[in-house]
């Protein structure tokens, strides 16, 4: 297995989470060429089905067209005036009007309807011209929608890369009868720049015990609270995908041996048989007769700014958040909640609430990560401040990256199975890895599969 | 003469009472005394802050703020009174730091539209209808504030042996942020 050498990123400077026209090319270059989560097919199930959703800092409706059946994806602007077109979060519509002229647009983004063309315009207006603009780039992963503005972006697939077969088999299981998103998303503000929140969930197990000490403290006086996804004893993991090589996608907290499969069990018999035996069977079907495979992971993060939470248990909804950069110090949450389709009501009800009392807005866990946050975000804004870098040093250059050999045992096999490579579960490998595609973006990169260099890109060097 | 311009007398006693009963809501949570405030909820007690979202097809107020009774839904919060006393000793742990040193805040509650409901819960009590606007201002660092502001729907009930205990029975929360201003810990 790969050492976790030094990438050259083992300090980023202040001013990346602060400076203005580093952000400004953060979303010329890693929004305008990397795979972004657009939704999913479950929430455009019938022709005109539609749902309004940000892309970047872009605003797009997720739009199921009748013509060829696709989810297509299309700026929401009118192309007249550049007026918002769909008005509202979701919904169904076989056209759309603009409030302002009257321009009609179908589900296939072609322009339908100009009033009073002939009067006004003498000659046929060239409406093809004229059509809705398309993301041009829409494939899908399990029912999972990404969208890319680039056009000669590597294929999906191919992006993601080892972290696909990890998405497909823990996260979108068609085995389970794929994911069901709840239709209305929770929406918040974390005033911080969007890199430290991706970052956060792609690697940082570390701040766990700490920002999140209340959580465990009530855990210990509460074991009935059944809140529990944080205290058992087995092995775990970070996952690192494409290391060193592709986009990074960095997992936390991949869980080994028996004793979350076992909690599972012993909370789903509180709900009764119906969960206990869904417990059993997704369990099966994730794992697929391998006996060692890991039960779950518990979040992770999609460069760019995809985050995922609570895939960890069958018990807990699957936390979809996209990070929409808002400014240099302001991200805005948008998080939905999504099922495995053929799960029990009992569970599926359970496993929202889970959800929703943790990493969600009015959770018992966000809070305490904004706290952070925006202390920092004030941190990074001083003059002097900005120029102190943070520091993403742990266990970098360490060859030896596990001191227990049947952890170096389990590594090592985990990474012929082609799923990413591993690291202790607490790492900064992920972290590390985060910006080192995020530079290659800057750097002009289309795939985020530009090669690692020694010499990262620095403000005013390149 | 419509319906909206004639309004059912309800006994101004109960009305004082529910009356102090916001007020001295808004007082306990903004001086944080959460187990004061756990006090003022019934046992059984429903609290519920739903999604606002605009929904194309649907109308009037169901249009902007949805029904709150979507059979699968991801609210904010839908608690029982369980859950929030889970919240409260969460705040109590001394390690929540997202309310470390506590929040300023400053509720503010309009005035209450009261409505007399059928029954109550027990012999002896009333229930009423208590509709109130609010909003919460919030100070975690130097100069932002966050504000928060909606609609609560609340059922109250007033009176057992002494008459004078005054419950709140359910309430549903509807903010009209699309984009809530934070991640929050907070009590509306
Ligand atoms: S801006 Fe849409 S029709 Fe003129
Ligand atoms: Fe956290």
């Amino acid at each position: 297995m790969e050492s976790n050498t030094g990438n050259g990123w083992e300090t980023v400077g202040g001013e990346y989470f602060d400076a203005a026209d580093v952000y400004e090319q953060e979303l010329r270059t890693v929004f305008a060429r990397s795979w972004q989560f657009i939704g999913h097919e479950s929430m455009v199930q019938q022709p005109g089905d539609f749902v309004s959703l940000p892309m970047g800092n872009d605003a797009i409706v997720l739009w199921r067209d009748g013509a060829s059946g696709k989810a297509r994806a299309y700026l929401n602007k009118c192309r007249h005036r550049g007026n918002k077109l769909c008005l509202h979060d979701r919904g169904k519509a076989n056209s759309f009007t603009c409030s302002f002229h009257g321009w009609t647009y179908g589900t296939g983004g072609q322009l339908t309807g100009v009033p009073r063309e002939k009067e006004a315009y003498r000659v046929p207006l060239d409406r093809d011209r004229l059509g809705l603009v398309e993301v041009p780039r829409v494939e899908a992963v399990g029912g999972m929608l990404f969208g890319n503005w680039d056009p000669a972006a590597p294929a999906l697939r191919e992006y993601l890369g080892e972290a696909a077969p990890l998405l497909e088999r823990y996260v979108d299981n068609a085995g389970l009868g794929g994911l069901q998103f709840l239709p209305q998303p929770q929406k918040y503000i974390m005033p911080v720049n969007w890199k430290l929140l991706a970052e956060n969930f792609a690697g940082d197990d570390y701040h766990f015990k700490v920002t999140h000490a209340s959580v465990i403290s009530l855990m210990k006086q509460n074991p009935a609270a059944a809140l529990s996804h944080g205290l058992q004893k087995e092995r775990r993991f970070t996952v690192a995908t494409n290391f060193g090589t592709g986009a990074a996608h960095g997992f936390l907290e991949l869980k080994v041996g028996p004793e979350a499969y076992e909690e599972d069990l012993a909370k789903a018999d509180k709900l009764g048989p119906e969960a206990v035996e869904w417990v059993r069977h997704r369990h099966q079907v994730i794992s697929d007769g391998e006996d060692d495979l890991a039960y779950a992971f518990h979040a992770g993060n999609v460069f760019p700014n995809l985050a995922l939470i609570g895939i960890s248990s069958a018990l807990y909804a699957s936390g979809f958040l996209l990070w929409i950069p808002r400014g240099p110090h302001e991200t805005e949450i948008v998080q939905w909640a999504a099922v495995d389709r053929d799960a029990p009501d009992v569970v599926k009800r359970r496993a929202v609430m889970v959800l929703k009392d943790r990493q969600a807005a009015a959770g018992m866990v966000a809070p305490d990560d904004h706290e952070n946050f925006e202390r920092i975000a004030a941190n990074v804004r001083g003059t002097v401040s900005r120029t102190v870098p943070f520091d993403y040093s742990m266990a970098a250059g360490i060859a030896e990256q596990f001191p227990d050999p049947d952890d170096a045992d389990y590594a090592a096999r985990w990474a012929q199975r082609g799923l990413g490579t591993l690291f202790p579960q607490v790492s900064e490998a992920n972290q590390r890895e985060f910006y080192r595609t995020w530079d290659s973006y800057l750097r002009g990169g289309a795939s985020g599969a530009a090669p690692v260099t020694s010499e990262p890109h620095r403000r005013g060097q390149t | 003469m419509s319906a909206t311009t004639k309004e059912a007398a309800i006994d101004l006693q109960d009305a004082h009472l529910l009356t102090q009963a916001l007020a001295r809501e808004a007082y306990v949570l903004d001086t944080n005394q959460y187990d004061q405030w756990l006090e003022l909820l019934a046992p059984d007690v429903r609290y519920l802050v739903p999604i606002p979202e605009w929904v194309h097809g649907r109308s009037g107020a169901e249009e902007a703020f949805g029904t709150g009774n979507d059979a699968l839904a991801f609210p904010y919060l839908d608690e029982t009174h369980e859950g929030l006393r889970l919240r409260v000793a969460r705040l109590q742990t001394g390690l929540a730091h997202g309310e470390m040193p506590p929040s300023m805040t400053a509720r503010v509650v309009g005035v209450a539209l009261i409505e007399q409901l059928a029954k109550g819960p027990a012999a002896g009590t009333r229930r009423y209808r208590v509709v109130t606007n609010f909003t919460l201002h919030q100070t975690r660092h130097e100069t932002r504030v966050d504000v928060f502001a909606g609609r609560r729907e609340d059922v109250w009930s007033v009176g057992d042996d002494d008459g004078s205990q005054v419950l709140l029975g359910s309430r549903t929360v509807h903010l009209i942020e699309r984009v809530l201003p934070r991640a929050f810990s907070t009590f509306f």
